[in-house]
């Protein structure tokens, strides 16, 4: 597969709405972040699940966090998002042979089944987030590999609200990319996208990975934060899509990654001006 | 079509429409004719001889109360959705002779720094700004020009070239703001202040709602993203003061979940199932 470059995967994920960068994790070194996804998938508590969903992935492993600030990755989230950009979310996602295809749906906070969430229609032109899906074992329509629908970024709404598509039927136009170990597809977050049939005898391993531009409110996900408190209370969950990190695992990130994750570090407070 | 309820020339649903379509709209009488007096006084005093004032919550909340007029909340519920908040809470004022300032929006659509929405900025309306005038707004007295209809164009004059910060606009027009009521506009519109010409000292407030998803961050000391912003600049913003809990207490209960975000008492924390014994 030809490497894409950064100008390119900036005008597809704006045009098509999504990209595959290729080899984001190096083919020698994916081994490596898969067995550490995977050891910490074995503790979670759905560990017995068909589908385990691993919540704030980079406080329980750094493994994959030399990648995250790859330059295909930061040139389409600077492109597309304006300086500076946060990690808003760090996932981990095992499921087994046989599990299902999900619903179609945006992400946060485009989805209209989240109590946070912007208005419907939402504008065609301001992107807010980018969710970035890595292949860690082979991604395809026999491994239930992420389906889209392309340029659904620009349709102003998705099938999580009332729009005339139904959530689990076919989209006539939709793709499901295929992705070896190590690569990355780069999608905007509003574009419609699930999981598909794992069909396969094999594990389907990834993750998933966030990108928020600095006027994009992520601190509703973090703990502390009284927005996060406040919610938590309410719902009676406390959501651990963020998990902030400790001084030391921030120290031991790679430079260039530090400022996309330096907002969940344990011990900032507001302070008086 | 004028929806009036009566007491007032405009009502929550046409305040709404205004803003949405137009970029703007005068809330009449936001604060009634025999409060104004106590209000104007006392933000004077809090303001003593300076011109400004950044985060004045922080210090004054005779303006409280009126926060939550229903049409400011129609307003910014209508353009945002419910959990909406306030950023900025600054006191102004120009005296005799002042002078005016250039055409601009305000934040997040303009600033000093990177921390601005790049441009071309989305047709996605992220802030509306409330100008209330604690004096009559008069062209002699110093007043606000605004550029009807600009808050749908993506860029403006303090970030991008092509219209001069002082130019004279084809579609700029001079809205009529007595004493107590409030200029509201979709934070991309392009507005500028005039010249106090007159003898009497002009005074007002700006304040700015906010949805949710906008974040505030970059202007709250303590948490990195204004840390390292003030590592850029090389020197400690102010535009925001957080509150500590007295002046948290003090605002009425109403007002309170405006304010939430902003106070003292709250900061990054390890995550636990379970919610910690001070939450």
């Amino acid at each position: 597969m030809p490497r894409v470059s950064v100008d390119e995967a900036i005008r597809r994920v704006s045009v098509e709405g999504w990209c595959v960068l290729d080899s984001v994790i190096p083919p020698g070194e994916v081994a490596g972040v898969r067995e550490a996804v995977l050891e910490v998938s074995r503790r979670e508590r759905d560990a017995d699940k068909p589908r385990i969903g691993i919540g704030g992935l980079i406080a329980k492993t750094q493994a994959f966090a030399p990648y995250v600030a790859e330059e295909r990755l930061l040139g389409v989230a600077h492109a597309r998002l304006g300086t500076p950009v946060r990690i808003s979310m760090t996932h981990g996602i095992v499921t087994a042979p046989g599990y299902g295809r999900a619903n179609w749906h945006g992400d946060w906070p485009f989805s209209l089944r989240q109590d946070q969430k912007v208005l419907h229609p939402y504008p065609i032109d301001a992107p807010m987030h980018i969710t970035t899906l890595w292949a860690l074992t082979e991604f395809s329509a026999a491994t239930g590999g992420t389906a889209i629908v392309p340029g659904s970024h620009r349709f102003g709404n998705n099938p999580s609200g009332d729009n005339g598509y139904g959530e689990h039927r076919p989209v006539p136009s939709e793709l499901q990319p295929h992705m070896d170990p190590g690569d990355v597809l780069m999608i905007d977050s509003r574009v419609w996208h699930t999981n598909g049939d794992n069909i396969s005898d094999r594990t389907r391993v990834g993750m998933a990975v966030r990108y928020a531009p600095w006027w994009y409110n992520i601190h509703v996900l973090t703990a502390g934060i009284r927005q996060y408190e406040e919610g938590a209370a309410e719902r009676g969950l406390r959501a651990d899509d963020v998990i902030p990190i400790t001084p030391e695992q921030f120290e031991s990130l790679p430079g260039p990654v530090k400022p996309l994750l330096r907002h969940i570090v344990i011990g900032q407070k507001v302070r008086a001006a | 079509m004028n929806d009036s309820d009566g007491d007032h020339t405009v009502g929550a649903e046409e305040a709404l429409r205004r803003v949405r379509t137009e970029g703007w709209c005068v809330i009449d009488g936001v604060i009634p004719p025999d409060e104004l007096a106590a209000v104007r006084d006392r933000v004077s005093a809090t303001l003593g001889g300076r011109s400004e004032l950044r985060g004045v919550i922080a210090c004054d909340r005779s303006f409280a109360a009126y926060l939550v007029d229903e049409r400011l909340t129609a307003i910014a519920e209508g353009m945002f959705g419910p959990e909406s908040r306030i950023a900025r809470t600054d006191a102004f004022a120009a005296d005799p002779g002042a002078a005016g300032g250039g055409w601009h929006a305000d934040w997040p659509f303009s600033g000093e720094d990177r921390y601005r929405v790049a441009v071309p900025y989305g047709d996605l309306a992220m802030a509306v700004t409330t100008l209330w005038m604690l004096t009559d707004a008069r062209a002699d007295a110093g007043a606000t020009l605004i550029a009807s209809g600009s808050h749908r164009t993506h860029d403006n004059p303090a970030v991008a070239p092509g219209y001069a910060a002082d130019a004279e606009i084809a579609s700029q027009m001079l809205p009529d703001v007595p004493a107590g009521s409030v200029l509201a506009f979709d934070s991309r519109l392009w507005h500028r202040t005039t010249a106090n010409t007159g003898g009497g000292r002009r005074l007002w407030l700006d304040i700015q709602y906010v949805p949710w998803w906008l974040d505030v961050t970059s202007m709250i000391p303590g948490l990195a993203d204004y840390e390292t912003r003030a590592e850029g600049l090389g020197y400690r913003p102010a535009e925001i003061k957080p509150l500590d809990e007295a002046a948290f207490a003090a605002l009425p209960d109403a007002v309170k979940p405006l304010f939430d975000h902003l106070r003292l008492d709250q900061g990054v924390i390890a995550w636990h199932p379970e919610a910690p014994a001070s939450s």
